[in-house]
């Protein structure tokens, strides 16, 4: 069990027998029912519980708030710095009025950088080492806007939660920006919200 | 799991109970059955109905010492009783010359229909096969063996069950009705 790497243990996978068996000792009367069985059942309603939320709960309830975001103008260097220092990989950009014009991706950068195919960081390693040159430097001097991917797809704040997994996982997309009905970003969603929600569904 | 691993058991059994709950326990049953065992003996002898059948027994452990189990519920224990009862009769008048039979049928069937009917109560067992082995005064009530003794007298246990299980603090009967 101390094996697990998922945000956090699922509670019910923790409990012993003895665990179960105390309880029981707290509760006055005769239960019947085996240590073994009430395990067994607590697993089986813990798991129902987190279906029953996951398809109940909206975007807005387990969305991140703190969004970091750049504006389609933001020179590509200082975009670069700030998904560093906030240790990201992608970020929304949003326009002066609040309103989603795209999101900025590593992806994005590999994508205009040396020849445009790598599409990993070690792929472009080799591709500099063999090379010789950075294939960071064509990209000195533009901005976020032009390369950026855009349009994106955004949800709504009410949407259900787990249209908005299910979406994630059809695009292969890792983030998405959540707005109002006007387009006006108001968080963001990411793979590790719902991982920290749900530890259980590791794969959304 | 494998067959034989399956034999040794993957748990522990349950905590003793505290001394409280045998006394309340004990009172109860007490009462219960003094309850049918009066009435069978002193004020029932010269009819031909009897209010104590062997599977009351059975049915006082649940109802007074696991009152929380599901199969000590009052649609357990009454409709427990009362279907196995009439199968039981049923069985006894179609299968009678053949007794091995007319048992088995009757238990098995029993706890067939308690299982359909969400009434599973393991004395409804004893009383189906009570109706197959008898005494004379038993064959001779044939389907009224469902009202009385099995459906009165598990009657008048559920009342004292009700009247004994909810005094102490620490107890509350029944879980659910229905």
């Amino acid at each position: 069990m101390s094996q697990r790497t998922s945000p956090g243990p699922n509670p019910a996978e923790l409990l012993s027998d003895e665990d179960v068996y105390e309880a029981m000792k707290k509760i006055p009367g005769y239960l019947d029912i085996s240590a073994g069985d009430f395990k067994e059942l607590y697993l089986l309603a813990y798991e129902h519980a987190e279906t029953r939320l996951y398809n109940s709960l909206r975007v807005a309830e387990i969305m991140t708030r703190e969004v970091i975001t750049v504006l389609p103008a933001t020179p590509l260097a200082e975009a670069a710095a700030r998904m560093a220092k906030h240790h990201i990989t992608g970020l929304p950009v949003v326009h002066e009025d609040g309103t989603v014009a795209g999101v900025l991706s590593e992806q994005d950068f590999f994508r205009n950088m040396g020849d445009g195919h790598q599409t990993s960081c070690m792929a472009l390693i080799a591709d500099s080492l063999a090379s010789g040159g950075c294939p960071a430097l064509c990209m000195r001097g533009r901005t976020t806007g032009e390369i950026m991917t855009a349009p994106v797809i955004t949800v709504l704040e009410n949407a259900l939660l787990h249209e908005a997994g299910k979406l994630m996982r059809e695009k292969g997309i890792n983030r998405v920006p959540v707005t109002d009905n006007k387009n006006r970003l108001l968080g963001i969603l990411t793979r590790s919200d719902l991982m920290h929600a749900f530890p259980e569904r590791g794969t959304l | 799991m494998n067959y034989f691993d399956k034999m040794r058991g993957t748990t522990t059994s349950p905590p003793r109970v505290s001394l409280s709950e045998v006394f309340w326990s004990w009172t109860g049953a007490f009462l219960g059955i003094a309850s049918v065992a009066f009435i069978n003996y002193n004020l029932l002898p010269q009819s031909d109905l009897l209010m104590l059948i062997g599977s009351f027994g059975a049915s006082a452990v649940l109802i007074y010492g696991a009152i929380k189990s599901p199969l000590a519920q009052p649609r357990n224990l009454l409709g427990g009783h009362v279907l196995s009862a009439l199968i039981g009769v049923a069985s006894y008048k179609m299968l009678a010359p053949h007794m091995w039979l007319a048992a088995a049928v009757a238990v098995a069937t029993a706890i067939a229909v308690m299982h359909l009917t969400k009434t599973l109560h393991p004395p409804g067992g004893a009383t189906a096969l009570i109706a197959v082995i008898g005494s004379e005064k038993i064959y001779a009530l044939g389907y009224l063996y469902a009202i009385f003794p099995a459906g009165a007298g598990a009657c008048i246990m559920l009342v004292i069950a009700l009247l004994v299980n909810n005094i102490p603090k620490t107890r509350r009967y029944p879980e659910f009705w229905w």
